[in-house]
């Protein structure tokens, strides 16, 4: 019996420990799929019926039409994300008030008669009739799901009110300055110097920009102008607004559309590059003529011309109302784009760029509840340009693609756009005193220092493409140089021996140094690897660049002085991971491309390729492969070191040669040559039939679940309660409910929680903080004398909730009717 | 017909030498018909390719789009790039933005004039060197035309040639066994459903998705193959078959019946001819009367319908590539004209024209072999009686 027992709880032990150990290992390493396919789908009903049947697992593309929302919304299973990164606006041609070429009158040189657009247009009516719900009423230069709206939500609110829709204020205003400009109204019609004032509408045809082109020119109309309506497609369109005179008249009004496909978290310069001459130097542009209050608010505000968030703020406001007083672009609406995909599979979206603009969706897909399997990913399109990490494709869908393969030093908040360490651990930011610089996550330690700090003297300043060498700072800056912004990043230790590049080599400081001779060497005339377009980026980065040390190489430590700095510490933190502008590169597999361009048999930048007329650098599939193989026996014959008189202090010749193996094998086993260090690699790219796919990295140092945290935006979800009415004078107390999943949002994570009293007329009154209660409850007092300043009938106190951990400021309004 | 009846005139009756000096000239002659007909049909190409080139540029105005779109993109880099250019003088930020323009302007050859710029269109074309594309790449990441070209032609000789050849064989013979039941239910059936190819293919194709792939669920949506692609070649073949169903489908769909019905009645025409009626009253069998009477008089338009349906199919079928996601030379096309890139699409028609110049002249040889009446060169049709 005892037998029994005791084989009994072996048993018993064995099956817990096996099952303890299945359970660690269920997360795996690298992704949580074993495999993705991403597949050409270029249309997006077909896309979504795909998703419909289970064909696909998401369909990565930003949609906005109505009709294949409302698909998606009759689908149980299909789910989807929202985004916001493009926006809508109607561009005015401010030339005049007569335009040269034509002698014709423009009324919208006028400012006021741009101004009271603002009144005429119904923005509630543009987002919820013509773009069927799918946006959202835009007033200012900055997105309505971005940190900076949900910074500056009062003013944005007080303006939001006083620039509704009011038509008749429009017409009035517009009345007034038509008869300042001596026109007249002739049987309902404006008449300038006897006949009709016509206004040319440029209205884009390919998006719903036609149908608020067509409500555009009927408000118009209503008020006594006569309308012509030109559609034109972008390309059509471009010569006309873009590069054409303003002066030759040919439109009044331009419907245009931008687009950013991250999460902006300072768009600050905005003014500045809409509303001013500063902004672009077409002809457009250069008409712009803001009072010259307005000007200097915004160069103000662009140049951070401020020293606390305080001023920044104040300066936003006084933006905010310049902005529309000048008008000669009238925002229009945010638009709302769904990301769909199906109720089985979980993903990470970007609130700004959706799936396709998103750096974790690779890290965070997954079908649910499974560990490994296969998701098939739909895409518009799939590697339309050659990839090479330097200069290759930069279309959103192969990018999507390319992030899967690779890493950056830091990884994007989805929701709030804010930095997170990836590859490197932690880091240290010192910014000269004065200048308006915060933190907001732990893993950043910030400090101010008078005057900025010296960069020392054997800090690479700058390349010498003869002797490829770095130029230090002694040699450079004799009299000494200081930095605003120094940066020291420190990565993890074993870091180059935990992290591989997909064929199997380690990651070296090397591949750092690397990287940094490329945002150099090219530059540069003398050079082998010179390429005329690499000349402005060099320029730019000259501008502030001060120089980069590397202090320490186990574990690798990074010291960058830059005059550059950002609003946030967290932001760009210059690590000097290899991650170039379009993927990951290791030095050895862009070493074989260095030796292909510097023999003009490729190139990296399209426009060198077409100087050249060779091939565009493509490192996974086409002509180049067979030049990249010849190159590669060339390398590991010579044992090559690219930039030796520099990179032989961090490159062996084993190491050389083992590098080239490694990559010789990959070639041999996967037909290309694209390496990355990240969670899944390039497995096989079919480019005619236009599939890719994407094969777990199972020595990727990180476990699948790193990111899981942002695979859902924690919006807050808001509730106010308060009496059905309040005398006025006396107290008012409202509750505010704040959680998200059932679950209070901690305190810890909200931004602010505050009250904006609007009177009957809609007119902002007041605004009041709120006061935490306990987690998930909050309370406004809203005082008497607040109250007094009511008028009789029905006010609307709104509260108005942002959150640290996603940008979108949530508002929730209760009515309650103010009685004497 | 009236060769057929001439009498032997008295040079046929000259010796044997004056008839070798008569071949001679005869070859003579034929040489020098076919050198005036290529130089004629090579002049046509060259006039036709330069009409091209001006109206895909639209007389050098696409320069104008051209500009206006670098503006634009300089301009949204320009925008992107605001917190670095944060501290820039103005001055500064035109030089940075106008070198970007030049950039791009130099790349797209925008620095020299639109009609030098036709000339060496016209010259890469006539070479079939066909230069490099603007804007697109082919898959494999090449700008050079021809590999573009090159690259999307196998997927759509696959799909037309499948559809064009299982229409025209079952066209034809079908035709020929409706033409001799005239009146047949199934001949009336033909008729009924003719008017069915007034919908092209495409619009067949969105049903056949419907049905097939949407809601059965039986056959694949589009594309060329299923994702990820089968390793194994049979499998990969077996799979390109079955995305084949539903776009050959389609096509054939939008033409199916109209075709039948013209060859049915192309041959009805040629049954009713007396010399039919001969044959068969003499009781030639049915098969060698459809073989000898009907086929061989009605050869040269076969041959022609055939020869040029073939090389309309290189240009693919444009909206039903777009409908199957099928990675042919239709899409290529489209996506070409999107993009103004006028190489790609003066390339994709320099080769038609060439192909339909070379078609046009071996008709020429073809309709001499097959058609006695048919002479070539000086006298052509006017043979001393």
């Amino acid at each position: 019996m005892q037998k029994r027992i005791l084989i009994g709880l072996l048993v018993f032990i064995f099956v817990m420990g096996v099952s303890i150990a299945v359970s660690a290992d269920d997360v795996p390493y690298g992704g949580w799929l074993d495999r993705i396919v991403a597949e050409e789908e270029a249309s997006t009903a077909a896309g979504v019926t795909k998703l419909g049947t289970g064909d696909l697992g998401v369909y990565a593309d930003t949609i906005t039409e109505v009709d294949i929302y409302e698909m998606i919304l009759d689908n149980p299973e299909i789910l989807y994300a929202e985004s916001f990164g493009s926006y809508n606006e109607l561009s005015f041609n401010p030339a005049g008030p007569v335009f040269e070429e034509t002698g014709k009158l423009n009324p919208f040189a006028v400012a006021r008669v741009r101004e009271a657009m603002n009144w005429l247009i119904d923005r509630e009516y543009m987002a919820n009739e013509i773009f069927g719900g799918m946006a959202v009423p835009r007033l200012f230069p900055i997105t309505s799901a971005f940190p900076d709206y949900a910074a500056m939500v009062e003013k944005v609110r007080e303006l939001e009110v006083a620039y509704s829709h009011n038509p008749d204020l429009a017409e009035e205003v517009i009345t007034e300055e038509m008869l300042a400009l001596e026109a007249e109204m002739v049987d309902g019609v404006w008449h300038f110097e006897g006949e009709p004032v016509v206004i040319n509408i440029l209205i884009r045809s390919e998006d719903e920009r036609t149908e608020v082109g067509d409500y555009v020119g009927t408000l118009l109309e209503g008020i006594g102008f006569e309308v012509e309506r030109r559609y034109a497609t972008a390309a059509e369109a471009s010569p006309i607004w873009m590069t054409g005179n303003p002066e030759a008249g040919r439109f009044h009004i331009y419907t245009g559309g931008w687009i950013t496909t991250v999460v902006d978290r300072d768009q600050s310069a905005n003014w500045d590059f809409f509303y001013t001459p500063r902004g672009l130097g077409t002809p457009l542009w250069q008409a712009y003529e803001p009072s010259e209050e307005f000007d200097t608010a915004a160069e103000r505000l662009a140049q951070r011309d401020f020293s606390t968030m305080e001023e920044r703020a104040e300066l936003m406001a006084l933006n905010m109302e310049l902005g529309l007083q000048d008008s000669v672009r009238v925002w229009l609406v945010d638009r709302l784009a769904v990301n769909p995909y199906r109720y089985d599979v979980e993903l990470t979206a970007d609130l700004a760029g959706g799936i396709s603009g998103s750096w974790l969706w690779a890290r965070t897909i997954r079908n649910v509840g499974e560990v490994g399997g296969q998701v098939n990913v739909g895409l518009p399109s799939v590697m339309p340009e050659p990839w090479n990490p330097m200069d290759g494709s930069n279309w959103v869908f192969d990018m999507m693609l390319i992030r899967a393969t690779a890493d950056m030093g830091y990884m994007w908040d989805p929701y709030t756009g804010l930095h997170h360490p990836n590859i490197f651990e932690s880091a240290k930011v010192v910014i000269e005193e004065g200048l308006p610089v915060d933190k907001t996550l732990d893993w950043v330690e910030l400090e101010f220092i008078e005057g900025g700090t010296e960069v020392p003297e054997d800090a690479w300043a700058d390349w010498d493409p003869v002797e490829q060498r770095f130029i230090t700072v002694g040699e450079k800056y004799p009299e000494g140089v200081t930095a605003r912004r120094a940066v020291t990043t420190f990565y993890p230790e074993n870091i180059q021996q935990d992290l591989r590049w997909h064929d199997g080599s380690n990651f070296s400081v090397a591949d750092l140094v690397w990287a940094h001779i490329m945002s150099f060497d090219r530059a540069f005339e003398e050079s082998d690897f010179f390429d005329e377009a690499q000349v402005p980026p060099y320029e730019s980065l000259m501008d502030t660049y001060r120089g980069v040390r590397i202090i320490d190489q186990d574990p690798i430590t990074v010291e960058y002085y830059s005059n550059l700095f950002y609003l946030d510490a967290e932001w760009y933190i210059p690590s000097l991971f290899p991650y170039f502008a379009q993927g990951p590169g290791a030095w050895h597999n862009m070493a074989i491309g260095y030796l292909a361009e510097v023999n003009e048999e490729v190139a990296a930048s399209s426009s060198k390729a077409d100087a050249l007329e060779v091939e565009h650098l493509n490192m996974i599939g086409g002509p180049s492969l067979d030049i990249l193989e010849n190159y590669l026996q060339v390398a590991m014959d010579e044992a090559f070191i690219p930039y030796e008189n520099t990179l032989g202090e961090f490159i062996s010749e084993e190491e050389a040669m083992e590098r080239y193996q490694n990559l010789y094998d990959w070639y041999q086993d996967k037909g290309h040559f694209w390496i990355g260090t990240g969670p899944y690699y390039l497995d096989a790219a079919y480019p005619v039939e236009g599939i890719v796919e994407l094969a777990v990295n199972e020595d990727y140092p990180f476990r699948a679940d790193r990111w899981d945290m942002f695979v859902e935006p924690m919006v807050p979800e808001v509730g106010v309660t308060g009496p059905g009415a309040v005398r006025m004078g006396s107290d008012l107390t409202l509750d505010i409910s704040i959680f998200f999943d059932d679950e209070p949002y901690l305190s810890e994570d909200l931004d602010t929680v505050s009250v904006l009293v609007f009177d009957e007329r809609d007119r902002l009154i007041d605004t009041v903080t709120a006061e935490m209660i306990e987690e998930g409850h909050w309370r406004a007092e809203i005082s008497g004398e607040i109250t007094s300043r009511l008028s009789f009938g029905s006010s609307t106190f709104e509260a108005v909730v942002t959150s640290r951990l996603v940008a979108l400021p949530v508002m929730e309004a209760l009515s309650i009717v103010t009685f004497e | 017909m009236d060769q057929q009846f001439n009498v032997p005139d008295v040079e046929t009756q000259e010796p044997d030498v004056e008839r070798e000096g008569d071949s001679g000239s005869n070859l003579k002659r034929i040489a020098k018909y076919f050198g005036f007909r290529l130089i004629a049909l090579f002049i046509t190409v060259v006039v036709a390719i330069y009409l091209l080139i001006l109206i895909a540029n639209m007389g050098g105005a696409v320069d104008n789009i051209r500009m206006g779109q670098i503006r634009e993109n300089v301009g949204m880099q320009m925008m992107a790039m605001s917190s670095e250019m944060a501290d820039w003088p103005s001055e500064r930020r035109r030089e940075y933005e106008e070198q970007l323009v030049e950039q791009e302007r130099r790349r797209l050859g925008l620095d020299q004039p639109f009609i030098l710029r036709s000339v060496y269109y016209l010259r890469d074309a006539i070479t079939l060197d066909l230069g490099r594309a603007e804007q697109m790449t082919s898959d494999a990441g090449s700008r050079r035309v021809q590999l573009i070209i090159l690259e999307r032609l196998p997927p759509t000789l696959m799909l037309m040639m499948s559809y064009f050849l299982i229409m025209f064989f079952v066209a034809l013979f079908g035709a020929l066994f409706l033409s001799r039941r005239y009146g047949s239910k199934l001949d009336k059936l033909v008729v009924v459903l003719a008017p069915s190819s007034a919908a092209p293919g495409w619009f067949y194709g969105i049903f056949l998705i419907l049905i097939f792939a949407a809601v059965l669920g039986w056959l694949p949506f589009g594309g060329m193959v299923a994702a990820p692609p089968p390793r194994e070649t049979h499998l990969y073949a077996l799979s390109v078959l079955r995305h084949l169903i539903l776009p050959v489908t389609a096509l054939i769909m939008g033409g199916f019946f109209l075709t039948i019905y013209n060859w049915r009645t192309f041959f009805l025409i040629y049954s009713s001819e007396d010399y039919v009626e001969m044959a068969k009253a003499k009781g030639l069998s049915n098969r060698a009367i459809e073989r000898k009477y009907i086929l061989r008089p009605t050869l040269p338009p076969i041959i022609t319908s055939f020869a040029l349906g073939m090389i309309v199919m290189w240009m693919g079928a444009i909206i039903l590539e777009q409908v199957f996601n099928w990675p042919g030379l239709g899409r290529m096309l489209y996506e070409a004209i999107g993009l103004f890139d006028v190489p790609i699409i003066v390339g994709g028609q320099v080769i038609y024209a060439y192909l339909l110049a070379a078609t046009v002249f071996v008709l020429d040889i073809l309709y001499a072999l097959l058609d006695p009446r048919v002479k070539m060169g000086a006298g052509a049709g006017g043979n001393k009686q």
